[in-house]
């Protein structure tokens, strides 16, 4: 266990260096003045200018301009968003656990009706019901999101008037931001609006949250379902049916324990889809989160906001991965050796 | 003439036949096919099939609905967008970007993924390293958003968009290649090639690649459908092709503020996407069944 950790530790490591020289080159492509690029307008010439150009070190060598590019990065000092001047780290950090509610609620959404659609196209192999997974699920993995998204709206917000179109939480609602998490906040604003305020959330986060799902969904049912023919077959499982174990143990209990470790590995992966996702489905719904607001910093030209939130983003999908790959070594007996 | 048999001999289908046989048993995928083949179509015939240019406005036909509902109006089966303009010659020319466009891009992410891959694959130590770490990078940036930091360099636009995918897709190739190489390479056929003195280059092209083909040619129709879907959302956000361009995912954009007032110019270029890339990935699974029979059910 030790070496694997050691092991993950030194590719976390690596793959760190990696990102961070990668994003200090490409700096080097963007075209015009890196100090206006760093720090807005400011005038070649002014006292201001110079100490930008200072502290860029930019009379300094490639190298020397990486170290300090490092170190700030380290510090936690990813400069500030030229538009609106506040540091990229603490805005990310106030777009960040709206991304993450929306993921969260997505993936949950994902693995229960993923999984449970590949268990039962499982067991019913080759009749209606397994195909009906396979070409849903086949569909689903297809779905161009940004349209399934305004679809979803289309029908459920403006033609039957279900759900709200857009946002996390009506501007009726005044709710303090404690954790960032909308279902959290609403719950502890519980003495003002009872559970009006978190119904409402609840209600802003379930069309959001379906579209983000939909691909994961897809993916992860086809996993099951051939995850689990294969282990439906295996002799363990005749042994369980000899002894007279009930279907329903066998599998929900015996068949899915070892069918769902390799969705470990395919949840892991699966991060860095429900990020890309997150770009699209925040921009339709207009969720404030951290896909919309590198966006907008895009279309602002905002440099410091989008380097600084690629490469918060990146760190955060190679955290999971690793922590995955963890995870996947602690769960599966046959990751264990003999010493 | 009569034919006379002599031996009784089974023939053994060559295989090209043997994936034929297979590859048709696949309902699914003759499917995808169908549509395929109608999608490419439309596509190179488009100025033929297309009744107006996509550019055309009808200032006097503006938001018209589909043929089929009451309000629709023959000469425009798809109806029409805000300003005027046919929906179904739009879709049609729209194809023609959507798929001549993933076809550049998957082009160029496949030459560049095999060579890297073909490097790392042949290669040991710090070279092989490099490339892979490089790739894993790639990896654990989100596809899209990666597409975007790219783009937010060079600028927007469809010849950057292109780039950006094209890269985005390389890691993948990169990956199946070198895992193929190193398996590969322990064989017989490939240690007798290396004994009759053939180096790395020839080794790989005239030795493995061939033996590899089934794998990359599985990752090629992948690649095809992320690269359709990659580039309509760029051109959703507004970073891909740029308007009045008809590509699929900037039309959806266009008619977004629409989508109350016009449903159809939402639906219809979603549909076509859709169905686009859900041929191509039908037909990828047939692929992947005829291809690698042990791996199918």
């Amino acid at each position: 266990m030790i070496k694997i950790l050691l092991k993950q530790l030194t590719i976390l490591i690596l793959s760190f260096t990696g990102i961070t020289i990668i994003f200090f080159s490409l700096a080097q492509l963007v075209p015009g003045d890196p100090v206006i690029l760093h720090y807005g307008n400011l005038t070649p010439g002014t006292e201001q200018y110079e100490n930008a150009y200072q502290e860029l070190g930019l009379d300094e060598s490639l190298v020397r301009q990486y170290l300090i590019f490092i170190k700030d990065v380290l510090q936690g000092d990813l400069g500030r968003s030229t538009v609106t001047n506040h540091s990229v780290l603490e805005e990310f950090f106030t777009f960040f656990p709206a991304t993450i509610e929306l993921s969260l609620f997505a993936i949950l959404i994902a693995l229960v009706f993923g999984v449970g659609a590949g268990v039962l196209a499982a067991v019913n192999k080759n009749t209606w019901i397994d195909n009906l997974v396979i070409s849903s699920s086949l569909i689903g993995y297809s779905m161009p999101i940004f349209w399934w998204g305004m679809l979803l709206i289309l029908l459920f917000s403006l033609n039957l008037g279900l759900t709200p179109v857009a946002g996390r939480i009506s501007f009726v609602f005044d709710i303090e931001p404690v954790t960032g998490f909308m279902l959290i906040d609403t719950l502890l604003a519980y003495p003002k609006y009872e559970f009006a305020a978190f119904y409402d959330a609840l209600l802003h986060l379930i069309l959001p949250s379906v579209v983000l799902a939909t691909v994961p969904l897809a993916v992860i049912a086809r996993m099951t379902r051939s995850a689990m023919i294969e282990v439906l077959s295996a002799d363990y499982i005749l042994t369980a049916k000899a002894k007279g174990v009930s279907n329903f143990k066998i599998i929900w209990v015996h068949a899915l324990r070892n069918a769902l470790i390799p969705l470990v590995t395919v949840l892991g992966l699966q991060s860095s889809v429900l990020l890309t996702g997150a770009i699209l489905t925040e921009t339709i719904f207009a969720w404030p989160g951290v896909g919309k607001w590198m966006v907008e910093a895009i279309f602002r030209r905002d440099y410091p906001s989008i380097q600084g939130g690629v490469l918060l983003i990146a760190v955060f999908v190679i955290l999971i991965n690793a922590t995955v790959d963890l995870l996947y070594a602690a769960i599966n007996p046959r990751m264990r050796r003999p010493e | 003439m009569i034919e006379v048999k002599i031996y009784k001999d089974i023939p053994i289908p060559g295989r090209w036949r043997q994936f034929n046989r297979q590859f048709r048993q696949h309902k699914g995928a003759m499917l995808g096919l169908f549509f395929l083949l109608i999608i490419l179509i439309a596509s190179v015939f488009a100025p033929i099939i297309a009744p107006y240019d996509p550019a055309e406005q009808f200032p006097e036909f503006l938001r018209k609905p589909p043929a089929w509902t009451d309000d629709g109006n023959r000469e425009f089966i798809f109806g029409t967008d805000d300003l005027g303009r046919d929906v179904f010659s739009r879709i049609i020319y729209g194809s023609q970007l959507s798929l001549g466009l993933s076809a550049v891009v998957v082009f160029i992410a496949a030459i560049f993924g095999i060579l890297l891959g073909a490097i790392a694959g042949l290669s040991r130590g710090f070279i092989e390293f490099s490339i892979l770490r490089l790739m894993d990078i790639i990896l654990a940036v989100p596809s899209l958003l990666l597409a975007i930091v790219i783009i937010a360099i060079i600028g927007p636009g469809l010849p950057n968009a292109i780039y950006a995918v094209a890269i985005v897709l390389i890691p993948h190739f990169v990956r199946i290649v070198r895992a193929s190489i190193k398996e590969e390479m322990n064989k017989d056929y490939v240690v007798a090639a290396r004994l009759d003195g053939a180096n790395k280059a020839r080794l790989f092209t005239h030795s493995i690649l061939p033996n590899i083909l089934p794998p990359l040619i599985v990752q090629v129709s992948l690649a095809f459908s992320t690269a359709i879907i990659d580039i309509a959302a760029l051109g959703f956000l507004g970073l891909g092709a740029q308007p009045p361009n008809p590509e699929w995912g900037t039309i959806l954009s266009q008619s977004r503020d629409y989508i109350q007032l016009a449903p159809w110019t939402v639906t219809i270029p979603g549909v076509a996407i859709l169905i686009t890339v859900l041929s191509i990935n039908l037909v990828g699974d047939g692929l992947r069944d005829a291809l690698d029979p042990k791996d199918g059910s």
